[in-house]
């Protein structure tokens, strides 16, 4: 890792004694982003580097007859061209789900299929955006000349954007050998039809979210080297998932022999969106091997709105039978998801996740969903943060607002009419999920005190008498967090590599990796704590596949789940080994030490004592003194299973895949300004529970740009196809991403309900705000419009959706 | 997002801009703030071969009032005007527009001269002008000519400007007795273009009668839309709710809009009701002397 200075020195205050865990310490990475020192993919140089451009489809479906690549390769500064068709003499198809054994999908009796994709279309593209050649030059203006000389022939074909269309017999097909444009079909839950029986009614609703992503500020970029004598490729890439981008490079370049090293350095943002094996992380890889030089491409923005991972966008058929009093008996749910074209990039997982938590934090015993992800001419359906329990949460949250409505009862008591109790944890979902633990009633108790909901209602009847529209909205979110999918790289273990060099300086190195969440201070604090070392003292390395352990990378707010507990447990490891050195050096019992600041002293007499730095140079260089069955060196790596995921499925075929269940209670008070549309919040509060919490403030700037990241999704930011599959919304001009003018003052609290299954009791932190706010905002709008009789129809909520409900209603509503 | 080849000029003086202009001509575009080309081109939408940079000339980011008119320089940028005491008490909507332009760096770049030139269909600078009745004074080798606003603007994108002509000055009409107005627009959030923009600049007399009315109307058209209709119902008119209705009502159909990412035509047109009822009721405020923020809604 090449951060100039990084680590070194730039914090004044060292923290010498006392626990560091708990407390909101200044983040050890921030000197250097905050100065301009974090070193991106898209600041790195190397000798002789050329520059990749890549040729674009500007056709959402078409046959692809001809691409002409003589005038790019002709213009001078041009080095290598490269279309579909030369491809398979280098590369085998991207693999979808690499090396996932299919089983626990085979418990739902799904369809899935998947198609084999090249890193450039070969004789058909599928979306706008989608990469068709490439052209490396001597910079990168050059670069950008020659695509403009690249001249491809299309014959077009109708296009696929609507998913309930497209699952329509005689609808056009994006893959002729499938005969359909199912992508996958998924099964989960059992029939319920007794729920239904004994309910007084059974209530209908279609839900329908939008298409929404994220928007890192670092788009994606890829550095590529490759060295044949040694045959070593080396990448740098703005990824999640350095690891598995190694195997996957290994697995699809066909070069016997190669050997892959990937660095992820600063990520500007992830997102889920640097997830997947995304077309051009073996495309750049193969350009620099063909041109026998290093070759460099970063994304730009429009690249990123067309060729980057969309989610969420689903059509959700719900069904739920109540009794009179709210309860929620019995669901199924019919869900459409909108995929794109069929790239490996996570979505199908996301999906299923969806159809698992529809029931989220409510006690429903019967539950049954089918998904269906429908293949159409749009980028690639992705992971996103909130990774489809976002969607099913907004289905389930707007789905308690209308039983709320119908049967006219308050949705705040509905909700604590249904929430899964306290006394219910561990509560097994009827997914066959385990949730770890929670307080829901508690939570939603205190949010709605935070927002003095009683005022707040009393002051809606009062405006309505004058006309105008107040309205309250309210959720509880749960968001599994930490996923594991057994013969997936979604692997269910983390490990962490600690060294102690023989000057007692600590070096952490995880199989994980930061996009920002702040790892380098996060696992000091817990190595300072379980080891006794000064915070300061310590080095965290990740995003090396060559000097860190294998692991699967970030995503799915697992680090703080299971890399806290790898990093927990290798120091309590490392901390014996060292402890039972010292009691050879001191010649008192291993048992009446301990160690405080790199100092191991006999607990009642502080003064005998010897150093870490006599520890580790006696590791080092003078092993005749180590006891009996200790290895030289303090050096040691720690694999940490999740013990709360399954690996097998049981009898019902069920799978528990997320390990953890922090959740957020949220009220929104809206007003809607009836000429105009606009929504103006007048109060958002979020009570969260991630458990026992690492670095508060770490938390809490996570919650909040999560919140943010979901108030973005419910009112501003929508990806928009036109019906010939042109993309509308290919630059930040046109899709709106809140900035802080838009984001109200957050009142936040928590509450605190350890997680029983991991050593620190730690829960996920770093998804659950995106899911609140949509669900939310809208079951506030809604509230607020119920004297008109609107129902929200339609993320995000824009001026236009609202005033144009309004309009239609007002004659209605007399 | 890297622009395409061009040569780069950088006159020392506006003859010597003119005359490269001239030189030129079908080949260069001229470079004031930036704003809107330099985006153009490294999407390589704009790939001009010749760039002629005026935004360093001097002498013409003036403002300041002469001869019954406030002259305001081309090169004047959004922030200065947005700030400058002359405008804030002369034309209030000057500086209501000039402060809702895009975010702080656009502010502090764009120019009026290259906002109005560019004649983007959804800017805030061309409602203003229309209200006012400003004309704008143009230069080229060949020599000057002054067009009003009206006559400016001929299509989205496009205006009565000759390829080899600069815009050197707006002119605004110095504001009669009494006579102040109100720029609002909504957006989709901040820093963005209007959904709909509406400015008015109106004088009423000490019976409550309109005696000076001019609407502008902002992004629900190809170009800026002076809504002449409703400034008849409104000239010489006392502001009864009835007469402000038939205005709302009347400049609603003269606005063209059409549907797209940020609303559809039916909302603009009850935005343009809706933002003309309001800047109305704020000019009248102001007109009052009491101190009422505008630009946005
Ligand atoms: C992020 C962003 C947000 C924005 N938001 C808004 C907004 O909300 N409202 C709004 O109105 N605008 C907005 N703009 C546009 C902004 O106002 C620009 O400043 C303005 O459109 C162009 O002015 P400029 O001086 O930068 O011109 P330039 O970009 O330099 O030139 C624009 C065009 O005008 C020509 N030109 C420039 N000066 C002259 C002249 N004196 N005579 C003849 N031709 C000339 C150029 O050749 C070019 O064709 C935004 C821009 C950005 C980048």
């Amino acid at each position: 890792m090449s951060d100039s200075g990084r680590e070194a020195g730039g914090h004044g205050a060292t923290r010498s004694s006392g626990r560091q865990v708990g407390l909101a310490l200044p983040r050890k990475e921030d000197i250097d982003l905050l100065t301009g020192r974090g070193t991106y993919v898209g600041d790195l140089q190397l000798p002789g580097m050329l520059w990749a451009a890549i040729y674009r489809s500007p056709m959402p479906h078409a046959r692809l007859r001809r691409v002409d690549l003589e005038k790019a390769a002709g213009l001078p500064g041009v080095v290598l061209v490269l279309s579909g068709r030369e491809l398979p003499d280098y590369v085998v198809p991207l693999s979808p789900f690499p090396f996932q054994s299919r089983d626990p999908f085979r418990a739902g009796n799904p369809t899935i299929k998947f198609p084999d994709h090249f890193c450039l279309a070969r004789d058909k593209v599928r979306f706008v955006g989608e990469p068709v050649a490439a052209v490396v030059a001597t910079d990168k203006y050059i670069a950008e000349d020659a695509v403009e000389l690249v001249e491809a022939d299309f014959d077009p074909l109708p296009p696929v954007v609507d998913p309930e269309e497209a699952l329509k017999p005689g609808a056009p097909l994006l893959y002729n050998d499938w005969g359909d444009n199912l992508f996958l079909r998924f099964r989960v839950g059992a029939d319920g039809e007794e729920a239904f029986r004994q309910a007084d009614l059974v209530i209908r609703e279609r839900i329908r979210s939008s298409r929404f992503t994220g928007t890192p500020i670092e788009p994606r970029g890829i550095l590529a080297r490759y060295e044949p004598t040694d045959r070593l490729l080396t990448i740098w890439s703005s990824t999640q998932i350095p690891h598995i981008l190694s195997t996957l490079l290994e697995d699809t370049l066909r070069i016997p022999g190669l050997k892959v090293r990937v660095i992820a350095p600063r990520i500007g943002g992830g997102f889920g969106q640097k997830w997947g094996y995304y077309p051009e992380e073996s495309l750049i890889p193969l350009l620099a091997i063909l041109s026998g030089r290093p070759v460099k491409w970063i994304e730009t923005r429009s690249e990123h709105m067309m060729a980057t991972i969309h989610a969420r966008d689903q059509i959700h058929d719900l069904e739920a039978a109540v009794t009179k009093d709210g309860r929620i008996l019995g669901l199924r749910d019919r869900i459409i998801a909108d995929a794109g074209v069929a790239y490996p990039v996570g979505g199908l997982a996301s999906i299923v996740t969806t159809s698992m938590f529809v029931p989220g934090a409510y006690k429903i015993r019967h539950y049954q969903a089918e998904v269906r992800a429908v293949t159409t001419n749009k980028a690639p359906y992705g992971a996103h943060r909130g990774f489809g329990k976002a969607d099913a949460c907004f289905a389930i949250e707007r789905l308690v607002q209308r039983v709320a409505d119908r049967l006219g009862l308050d949705p705040a008591e509905v909700r604590f009419r249904n929430f899964i109790q306290p006394e219910d944890f561990p509560y097994i979902s009827a997914t066959g999920s385990r949730y770890d633990s929670g307080n829901y009633p508690a939570a939603l108790t205190k949010a709605l005190e935070l927002a003095e909901y009683e005022k707040w209602r009393q002051e809606q009847a009062r405006l309505r008498e004058q006309g105008r529209y107040l309205g309250i909205g309210i959720g509880l979110m749960v968001e599994p967090s930490s996923s594991t999918r057994m013969g997936s790289y979604n692997s269910g273990y983390y490990s962490v590599t600690l060294r102690i060099d023989p000057m007692g300086r600590v070096f952490v190195l995880t199989g994980g990796n930061d996009e920002g969440q702040g790892h380098a201070t996060t696992i000091s604090q817990l190595v300072a704590d379980e080891l006794g070392v000064p915070f300061d003292d310590i080095l965290v390395i990740e995003g090396d596949t060559l000097e860190c352990p294998y692991g699967s990378g970030s995503y799915a707010s697992r680090f703080s789940v299971v890399g806290a507990s790898a990093v927990i447990l290798a120091a309590r490891q490392m901390r014996e080994k060292v402890l039972k050195i010292a009691a050879v050096l001191l010649g008192e019992p291993e048992a009446t030490l301990t160690m405080e600041t790199s100092r191991i002293f006999v607990k009642d007499r502080p003064e005998k004592a010897v150093t870490l730095v006599d520890v580790a140079k006696t590791a080092y260089y003078a092993i005749f003194r180590l006891p009996e069955g200790v290895e030289p060196e303090l050096l040691l790596t720690y694999h940490y299973r999740d013990p709360n995921v399954g690996f097998q499925p049981d009898e019902h075929g069920r799978v528990p895949m997320f390990s953890t269940f922090p959740y957020d209670a949220n009220v929104a008070v809206v007003e809607v300004i009836p000429d105009t549309g606009q929504v103006k919040i007048l109060k958002y509060v979020s009570v969260h529970d991630c458990g026992n919490m690492i670095n508060p403030a770490i938390v809490q700037g996570q919650h909040v740009g999560a919140l943010v990241h979901g108030l973005g999704g419910a009112m501003y930011e929508e990806i928009i196809y036109d019906e010939t599959g042109q993309l509308l919304t290919g630059s930040f001009k046109d899709y709106f991403v809140p900035t802080a003018m838009e984001v109200p003052n957050f009142i936040l609290d928590h509450l605190v309900t350890p997680n029983p299954f991991t050593p620190g009791g730690f829960k996920g932190a770093g998804e659950t705000g995106t899911v609140g706010p949509p669900p939310v905002l809208c079951n506030a709008v809604e509230d607020a419009l119920k004297p008109l009789g609107i129902k929200v129809q339609k993320l995000p909520l824009s001026p236009s959706s609202i005033r144009d409900a309004i309009r239609e209603a007002l004659p209605r509503a007399g | 997002m890297f622009p395409a080849r061009f040569d780069y000029f950088r006159p020392q003086t506006l003859e010597e801009a003119l005359g490269l202009l001239q030189e030129h001509q079908g080949e260069a575009k001229v470079l004031a703030g930036g704003m809107s080309l330099i985006p153009l081109m490294k999407l390589r939408v704009a790939k001009p071969a010749r760039l002629i940079d005026i935004g360093r000339l001097s002498g013409l980011d003036g403002i300041e009032a002469r001869d019954g008119e406030l002259a305001i320089g081309a090169l004047a940028r959004h922030a200065p005007l947005e700030e400058s005491p002359l405008v804030r008490e002369a034309v209030p909507l000057m500086a209501d527009a000039a402060g809702v332009i895009g975010d702080t760096q656009v502010r502090n770049w764009g120019t009026i001269g290259g906002a109005l030139a560019e004649a983007d269909p959804a800017g805030d600078w061309g409602p203003v002008v229309l209200a006012l009745n400003a004309r704008l004074r143009c230069l080229s080798a060949r020599g000057e000519r002054f067009i009003a606003a009206r006559e400016f603007f001929r299509d989205a994108y496009a205006t009565a400007l000759a390829s080899d002509e600069l815009v050197t000055q707006v002119l605004v009409p110095g504001p009669g007795p009494g006579a102040t107005g109100a720029y609002l627009k909504l957006e989709r959030k901040a820093g963005d273009f209007a959904i709909a923009g509406v400015a008015v600049q109106l004088a009423v007399d000490e019976q409550g009668v309109c005696r000076e009315i001019g609407i502008g109307l902002g992004a629900v058209g190809l170009t800026p839309i002076k809504a002449v209709q409703a400034e008849a119902i409104l000239r010489g008119q006392r502001l009864s709710e009835a007469t402000l209705a038939d205005a709302a009502e009347a400049a609603a159909r003269e606005a063209e809009p059409v549907s797209d990412i940020r609303g559809s035509a039916a909302f603009k047109r009850d935005l343009v009701r809706a933002l003309l009822r309001r800047a109305i009721e704020i000019a009248l405020r102001r007109s009052r002397g009491e101190q009422v923020e505008a630009g946005h809604v």
